[in-house]
């Protein structure tokens, strides 16, 4: 049982991590283009085909970057919990970046318009259209919370599934089944199941607090 | 002085030319009324007007001032002085009051006292009925009444209508009849409308507008006999 809990509590931060880690470059780059409206066009579409990406392939790519003799292998963080954070994180910024985008390029033509209407500045059309676009910004990084939780081809690749260190859920899941512990794996996927609900009602809650 | 637009050229990414060489003065102490046909681009002049659009090419002059050449700073300053309402009004989350407010708060007055402000003007005005209702429950009534509040809290120097008494019912109507006048004793004021009554009853000076004229009219009447 208390591996079980271990697990559950390191896929919640190194998952939570990421989704934090994608937020930060992947909201002001939406922001960025929705705001100038500079290479929306190419961007936004290949973020969109990216989304989909398989995680295998982001975790194949992330391995051949920091193995040993790799460009960043020197970092050394190859089956860490960090290497799953940057793969997990490379791999929600497409999602994040997309929606995101969405929700803001509404927003600034809505709000920007109010704000410089009422004789604000730039700088106040940035701090009412974040502010407007706060609950949808929750729902976006649930989302992408949600999807770097169930991920499991970064986390076995790059995180190497070791036992009380970089092991979490989807990888336990993987490993019990190989094992035929089909009870405990179907126990464990409930949970992934039970955590992504959760959160999703957590994000609903918060974004009531934030507007009523 | 006066709010001056010069030669004015607009067209958006990708489109035909909305407005060409458009120009037109607008005064303080005048109402002026700008009526035309559908999208022949009085939206736009009003938010050309209102400093939210930069016209693709021509000179937008606020006393004086040519806007788009001033730095970030100045703009902010001059752009106080011209507030702009749209047709389809927008109101942020949270209470009528709030929203009424977040003029003065944009301007950087202090929260309870641009709350405390607030409510006085709209208390003094007759609409106190609208004060602790949330933007969300508004009809579009009173949607367009809270926007026209938010507008004449501010006194503007410049204050540009675009339809504003599309969905107001007459006995609204009177009163925000009433806030123009009083407003236009300190302000320039500039309505978008297909409302002939209204042209004829508020209007100083009427301009007939399209996307490469602008023509005053004398005589309401006698121009559309």
């Amino acid at each position: 049982m208390y591996e079980f809990i271990d697990v559950v509590f390191r896929s919640l931060w190194i998952s939570g991590s990421a989704t934090l880690l994608a937020s930060l470059w992947s909201i002001p780059l939406a922001y960025y283009i929705a705001y100038t409206g500079r290479f929306k066009n190419f961007l936004i579409p290949v973020f969109d085909a990216l989304i989909g990406v398989p995680t295998i392939l982001i975790g194949l790519l992330i391995y051949m970057v920091f193995c040993n003799h790799c460009i960043l292998g020197i970092v050394d963080i190859l089956y860490t919990p960090y290497a799953i954070i940057i793969g997990e994180s490379i791999l929600i910024t497409p999602l994040i970046t997309t929606i995101s985008y969405r929700v803001l390029e509404k927003n600034i033509k809505t709000y920007g318009e109010l704000v410089l209407s009422l004789g604000g500045s730039e700088k106040q059309v940035v701090d009412t259209v974040l502010h407007e676009s706060l609950t949808g910004l929750i729902a976006t990084m649930t989302m992408g919370f949600s999807r770097a939780i169930g991920e499991l081809g970064i986390a076995l690749i790059v995180g190497g599934n070791i036992k009380g260190y970089t092991r979490v859920i989807t990888t336990a899941i993987a490993l019990l089944v190989s094992r035929g512990e089909l009870e405990e794996a179907v126990f464990l996927g409930l949970i992934l199941v039970l955590i992504v609900v959760i959160i999703s009602f957590i994000s609903r809650y918060a974004r009531k607090i934030v507007w009523g | 002085m006066g709010l001056r637009l010069v030669n004015i050229w607009y067209k958006y990414s990708g489109g035909e030319w909305v407005l060409k060489n458009v120009s037109i003065n607008f005064e303080k102490g005048r109402i002026y009324v700008l009526i035309g046909p559908n999208a022949v681009g009085k939206t736009t002049l009003l938010k050309i007007a209102g400093l939210i659009y930069r016209p693709v090419r021509g000179e937008v002059y606020i006393d004086d001032k040519n806007f788009w050449e001033l730095d970030d700073r100045e703009k902010s300053i001059v752009r106080r002085n011209v507030v702009y309402v749209h047709e389809k009004p927008v109101l942020i989350r949270g209470s009528v009051l709030y929203n009424i407010a977040y003029g003065f708060l944009l301007r950087g007055v202090e929260k309870e006292k641009a709350l405390i402000t607030a409510r006085e003007y709209v208390v003094g005005k007759g609409f106190e009925y609208l004060l602790d209702k949330d933007s969300k429950e508004l009809s579009a009534g009173e949607t367009q009444l809270t926007a026209l509040l938010r507008a004449f809290i501010l006194k503007p120097k410049y204050l540009l209508l675009d339809e504003p008494f599309t969905n107001i019912d007459f006995r609204n109507r009177k009163k925000i009849i009433n806030i123009i006048y009083e407003l236009k004793r300190e302000s320039g004021i500039v309505i978008a409308t297909h409302d002939l009554y209204i042209a004829e009853k508020l209007g100083d000076m009427i301009y007939l507008f399209e996307n490469d004229k602008v023509e005053k009219i004398v005589d309401l009447r006698e121009y559309f006999e």
